[in-house]
């Protein structure tokens, strides 16, 4: 005779078998496969779950007995109301209502729905754990609460920072540190009070503090709303501009923000491939791996280099990627390009980033790939070769 | 039979059948441990680095599988000897310095005696003095391209940098620097009997040592789960003595050739139209109006189709004994026993045959151009490069007609 486990199992093995055909029939091509793969997959595990089950007749000798059945906690109904149907509930009307809106109400609605079922399932489970209702709760809280309040914990931290970020943004630049300050007198303040009044009771100190979180979320959610103040964006790294790359000084309009800035660009140090080096009027280049300077260098096909140009003279110097003349065609007429791309100016001793990427092997080129400082002279480029 | 007795006989019967199914599947484990056929072993290294490991791994092994012992032993004694029969509790002891000490200072010590080998072992592994030649490799869903840069390596000259795919050959006993990296997602590098395994990373350069002790085929695979054919993304290392390896270098330097056989000089035109969008062929040109060769040469623009933004160069696909990440075969199984079984000193002869007419296997390469995606996973589809930002992740199917493959089939036969 099937036990109550194994006709779960039973079930939705042949749940998953009917869910694997009618999905394998309604879907051609594409991703169907994977989809009646993943759901057989569900099939064969449901089934193993149901040999197993059937097998220990769910891990309880006397769950075959009617009289054990109708007897034991299990059968007994809930001693508890439980909030978890109403909740779950909520969580099934937000997933209809984010099906229809937004997707971050849908997963929403996922996360509430899952946890409300693991609540309800667990308190169920506990509700019929032994006939003593004191037990029962007990017994729920050991189970749930050291997952309860560390995501409690971290859901209210990260509302209280997040409040506090958006009320950051939305200040102005000179009052930032004003407000920062004034929240971090304030809360040393308080500490100090409570220090000071060790009698003061528990109740008085978690009101204010609700109060504090009450009022800190709901100034976040009215600056979120009203969105963050004006950032204005400098460029200070790489340029496409091949006018500017070609030149020894600094570039016109915005550029010469960019070229003055430089020495603020922040260089990494972490994916750096080729190291290339200024120094005496000549380039040397170093490979990530290869003893030497390299010239020419050989890069993959479509790969991102990723370089850092030290500047080793005593002028500001630019490192500019000549990728290459190609001839396009546009409406007829043959049009010559010469894509380069090139660091800001760096200043003596100063190094800067740059990323770039050759599309199309040298041969496509009428002329080599090369990387150059413009300006210093009788400067030897370093050749650029994809094969 | 009392309900006690039958639930006592129920465990009994569950404990033996599930010992029995254990022993079975430690017994299967055990002895696929004894596998003579086993080509990525990483307990019969065939290179220097590989030794290393080896060296490093047999004593550690050793140390854990004698602590293991000891510890499971230990616990198991305790539990079968103490465990609960309505004893009473035992008197607790609490704090004996002796023993505290003893168990700190002895992990301690077995830690220091594994940690200076080790440390060494990576120190020597990540040397990169005594670099004789160096290789780019760059991993991409699901196949990998090696470049050679102009060098001297391993005493031979490259005057250009060579472009190949699927088989990493190398000169043997030769200190080899891979500069791994990849073009599209995390791919891992490993072929066991020449060194451990080192991550291809987007827009970073991995250096991997490299160096085999004889001629022969190394065999390897992707260990970095990377899409639907990361089980497909196999790779090959072919060890060849330093004329061979001459040999080859002056073959990939050479152009392609213009087609002799007719139904060669059609697939020209075929491959131009289909395939070259993707597939670099070096020394293909351009037609002209009347028919004839320009001097411009053709220009896969695989940055426009593939997310990786290169496909492999077929220019010499058939010095290669594979194809499609080294997963299909080139030649037929007589013709790749032969070269796998071939000696040291027969090898680099065999190898540099390339395919010939008589070792082609055709079959999978007709498969492979019919319908590439059904041969091997990708994500291919129209429908699916809408969901990969307008571009293939692998080949697609072209929808070529029998005449077309038998034309592409017969001109990529020439590419060597």
């Amino acid at each position: 005779m099937l036990t109550t486990g194994s006709k779960l199992f039973l079930g939705a093995t042949v749940l998953s078998l009917v869910a694997a055909i009618v999905y394998g029939l309604s879907t051609s091509g594409g991703f169907g496969w994977l989809g009646v793969m993943g759901l057989l997959t569900a099939a064969v595990a449901f089934a193993f779950m149901f040999c197993i089950n059937y097998y220990t007749h769910d891990g309880n000798v006397s769950a075959m007995s009617e009289h054990a059945t109708a007897e034991s906690p299990a059968a007994q109904p809930p001693a508890t109301r439980s909030m978890w149907p109403l909740i779950a509930a909520v969580g099934v009307a937000a997933i209809a209502l984010g099906a229809v809106s937004k997707p971050i109400v849908f997963k929403g609605g996922v996360i509430v729905v899952l946890a409300a079922g693991l609540e309800w399932m667990v308190q169920g489970w506990s509700d019929r754990a032994s006939a003593d209702p004191e037990y029962n709760a007990g017994l729920r809280k050991r189970m749930l609460h050291p997952v309860e309040f560390p995501i409690l914990a971290a859901v209210g931290l990260g509302v209280v920072i997040y409040s506090f970020s958006r009320i950051m943004l939305w200040i102005n630049k000179s009052g930032g540190p004003v407000v920062f300050v004034l929240a971090g007198g304030v809360i040393l303040f308080g500490g100090f009070l409570i220090a000071l009044r060790p009698t003061i009771r528990g109740g008085v100190i978690a009101g204010v503090c609700a109060i504090a979180a009450l009022g800190l979320v709901a100034t976040g959610a009215l600056m979120a709303i009203d969105g963050q103040r004006t950032i204005a964006e400098h460029p200070t790294t790489q340029t496409d501009n091949n006018a500017v790359c070609a030149l020894a000084e600094e570039g016109p309009g915005e550029q010469a923000e960019a070229d003055q800035k430089g020495s603020q660009a922040v260089s990494s140090k972490a994916s750096v491939g080729l190291t290339v080096t200024l120094e005496n009027g000549q380039l040397d280049a170093h490979q990530l791996g290869v003893q030497g300077n390299v010239n020419p260098i050989t890069v993959s096909r479509g790969n991102i280099v990723n370089l850092i140009f030290k500047n080793k003279d005593s002028e500001k110097r630019r490192l500019t990627v000549n990728m290459g003349q190609f001839t396009i065609d546009v409406n007829g007429t043959t049009v010559k390009q010469q894509p380069k791309e090139c660091t800001t100016l760096v200043h003596p001793d100063g190094s800067q980033f740059l990323t770039f990427t050759l599309p199309k092997p040298s041969i496509a080129s009428a002329e080599p790939y090369t990387l150059t400082v413009p300006g210093v002279d009788g400067l030897k480029p370093i050749e650029i070769k994809v094969p | 039979m009392s309900g006690v007795e039958e639930t006592v006989s129920t465990v009994r019967s569950v404990k033996k059948r599930a010992a029995v199914a254990v022993a079975a599947v430690a017994a299967a484990v055990f002895f696929s441990g004894c596998a003579q056929n086993a080509p990525q072993d990483t307990f019969r290294p065939d290179g220097e680095n590989a030794r290393k490991i080896n060296h490093l791994q047999i004593p550690v092994f050793i140390a854990a599988g004698v602590v293991g012992v000891i510890v499971f032993s230990v616990i198991i004694y305790v539990v079968v000897k103490y465990r609960d029969r309505g004893q009473e509790m035992p008197k607790q002891t609490h704090g004996n310095p002796t023993l505290e000490i003893g168990l700190t200072i002895l992990p301690a010590v077995i830690l220091i005696a594994v940690g200076i080998p080790t440390i060494s072992t990576v120190f020597s592994l990540a040397k990169s003095s005594d670099t004789q030649c160096v290789i780019n490799v760059t991993g991409q869903q699901w196949w990998w391209e090696y470049e050679y840069p102009v060098q001297k390596c391993g005493g031979v000259d490259i005057a250009e940098p060579i472009v190949t795919s699927g088989e990493l050959v190398m000169p043997v006993k030769t200190h080899v620097m891979l500069r791994l990296t990849s073009n599209d997602v995390i791919h891992s590098y490993w072929i066991p009997k020449l060194n451990g395994k080192r991550d291809a990373v987007p827009g970073r350069i991995h250096p991997l040592r490299m160096e085999a002790d004889h001629p022969g085929i190394y065999q390897g695979q992707c260990t970095e789960f990377c899409g639907l054919s990361h089980a497909r993304m196999r790779m090959d290392a072919v060890g060849l003595n330093s004329d061979d390896f001459s040999t080859w270098v002056a073959t990939q330097l050479k152009p392609a050739e213009k087609p002799t056989d007719a139904l060669a000089l059609q697939g020209e035109d075929t491959f131009r139209a289909q395939c070259s969008r993707c597939h670099q062929v070096n020394g293909l040109m351009e037609e002209n109006p009347d028919g004839t060769n320009s001097d411009k040469p053709v220009i896969a623009f695989p940055d426009l189709y593939v997310v990786a933004g290169n496909a492999p160069n077929l220019t010499k696909l058939m010095t290669r004994t594979t194809f499609a990440g080294a997963t299909w075969d080139l030649l037929t199984d007589e013709c790749r026993k032969k070269l796998h079984d071939a000696s040291p000193d027969e090898f680099g002869k065999l190898y540099l045959q390339g395919v010939t007419p008589q070792c082609f296997n055709e079959a999978d390469l007709r498969e492979w151009i019919r319908n590439a995606p059904a041969k091997k996973p990708m994500f291919s589809s129209e429908a699916q490069k809408d969901e990969s930002g307008g571009k293939y992740r692998g080949m697609p199917n072209l929808n070529l007609t029998d005449d077309q493959i038998d034309q592409i089939v017969a001109y990529l036969l020439e590419r060597k």
